[in-house]
């Protein structure tokens, strides 16, 4: 809707504009200044004052606008751009450093706690190398006392066996010689067994 | 047919006008510098609008033509000629904006006025000689004579630099002048041929595209090559060899 009226006015002013040019021509053509056609147009000198003039005229406003607007934006913008790339540079190096540094403080720690790590395994290990060798020995000793004490209830038995016997002969011959009678073997066992028993029982 | 040089016919528009007696009546070579002017201004003033931080499409295009201007200034004449800088922005423009404007159809080319030209040429000569006095002052005659070379050899080299030195604002102008006219008129030729010639018109219509191409080519190359040799008459000027 705005853009066919927009381009409606256009047309107009451009209807306007072509008639007045067309209105106007004749008296332009009429004022021509017929330039001198022969030979090259560019060495025809009647039209230099007026080109020097335009030229003048146009290339100062352009050097105007160049150096007052344009040249000042543009080295501005590019100076900023640099000075911005330079600091976004600036700061991804401190950046880049500061991760190598801690990289280098990961890296220590990292092998310091390793060394750590290894030591505290050996520690352990030869303790528990210790713990073993103590178990063993204790083991062993006291397999030993084991068979010692089996074997000292074993010698026991048997002396007290033989303490027997020897109890019986001994109360035989005593009471032989004392009172001259001879008792049978039975009967001294038995005195003798239980006279051991009443002792062994008191000592026990 | 129309002869191919027609078209650089200055035809005066608009009522005769005069400036203490002097003729300065409006035609089409100061039309279209008006319109250079402009329309370059509208482009830089549109593409530094809004002047972002990441430029967009026209913006990166103007920042193009400043870093290539201020590179050749810099590679040519070093630090010094950084106080030069808008002067050499603005011609480069001027001309490469005039040239680029001439290539379009009915349009016309007013670098390819000897006058236009040669007008700026010696401008930039006579200030840079001015340029060079202020610096150096009696100094400067010296560049007549470079050092290091033999005194017998001074008659003959003097006359020599002295000629050379004097013919730089000539051969400026004239280069521009004469590259522009030679493509405008060759493109004119060959577009006669393909009026002229009917259905097999399309062989010159295929030449006229390339030539077209060229003279975008020529048009901007001209343009450096002028603003490239004001830089180096310029560093000729700041350290004299």
């Amino acid at each position: 809707m705005i853009l066919s009226k927009a381009i409606y006015c256009f047309r107009n002013l451009y209807l306007i504009l072509l008639s007045a040019i067309t209105y106007k021509l004749p008296a332009w053509a009429n004022s021509d200044k017929q330039y001198n056609s022969s030979g090259l147009p560019q060495f025809d000198t009647d039209t230099y004052s007026s080109q020097i003039f335009w030229l003048i005229v146009s290339f100062l406003l352009f050097y105007f606008i160049m150096s007052t607007k344009v040249i000042p934006r543009i080295g501005f913008i590019l100076r900023e751009r640099q000075k911005r790339i330079e600091n976004d540079i600036n700061i991804a190096n401190r950046l880049r450093e500061e991760a190598d540094e801690m990289k280098i403080r990961y890296e220590t720690f990292l092998g310091e706690s390793r060394s750590q790590a290894n030591e505290i395994i050996c520690n352990s290990i030869n303790q528990i190398d210790n713990q073993r060798a103590y178990a063993k020995k204790t083991l062993k000793s006291s397999e030993r006392i084991k068979s010692a004490a089996a074997i000292i209830i074993e010698q026991r038995t048997k002396a007290l066996k033989s303490l027997d016997s020897v109890a019986c002969e001994a109360a035989a011959d005593a009471t032989k010689k004392l009172i001259g009678v001879s008792i049978s073997k039975g009967k001294v066992a038995k005195a003798v067994m239980a006279v051991t028993r009443e002792n062994t029982q008191n000592v026990t | 047919m129309v002869s191919p040089v027609a078209q650089f016919q200055i035809k005066s528009i608009g009522p005769e006008l005069n400036l203490f007696g002097i003729d300065i009546s409006f035609n089409n070579s100061a039309l279209f510098m008006i319109l250079a002017t402009i329309l370059t201004c509208v482009f830089f003033m549109k593409s530094i609008k809004a002047n972002y931080m990441v430029p967009n499409r026209i913006q990166s295009l103007a920042e193009m033509a400043y870093e290539f201007s201020i590179n050749m200034l810099s590679e040519n004449v070093g630090r010094e000629g950084r106080a030069y800088f808008p002067w050499i922005f603005s011609l480069f423009m001027f001309i490469l904006s005039g040239n680029l404007l001439g290539i379009l159809p009915y349009s016309y080319t007013f670098t390819s006025q000897i006058i236009v030209t040669f007008s700026i040429s010696i401008t930039i000569f006579l200030c840079i000689t001015v340029v060079a006095f202020i610096k150096h002052g009696i100094k400067f005659f010296t560049f007549f004579l470079p050092s290091g070379t033999p005194i017998y050899m001074a008659p003959l080299l003097i006359p020599i630099e002295i000629l050379s030195y004097l013919s730089r604002p000539i051969s400026l102008s004239v280069r521009l002048f004469a590259n522009m006219m030679a493509g405008h008129t060759m493109m004119k030729v060959f577009g006669g041929f393909v009026v002229s010639l009917g259905v097999a018109g399309a062989a010159p219509l295929l030449v006229l595209v390339a030539l077209t191409g060229f003279e975008v080519l020529v048009a901007v190359l001209q343009a450096y090559v002028f603003t490239i040799l004001t830089c180096i008459y310029l560093y000729d000027a700041l350290y004299l060899h």
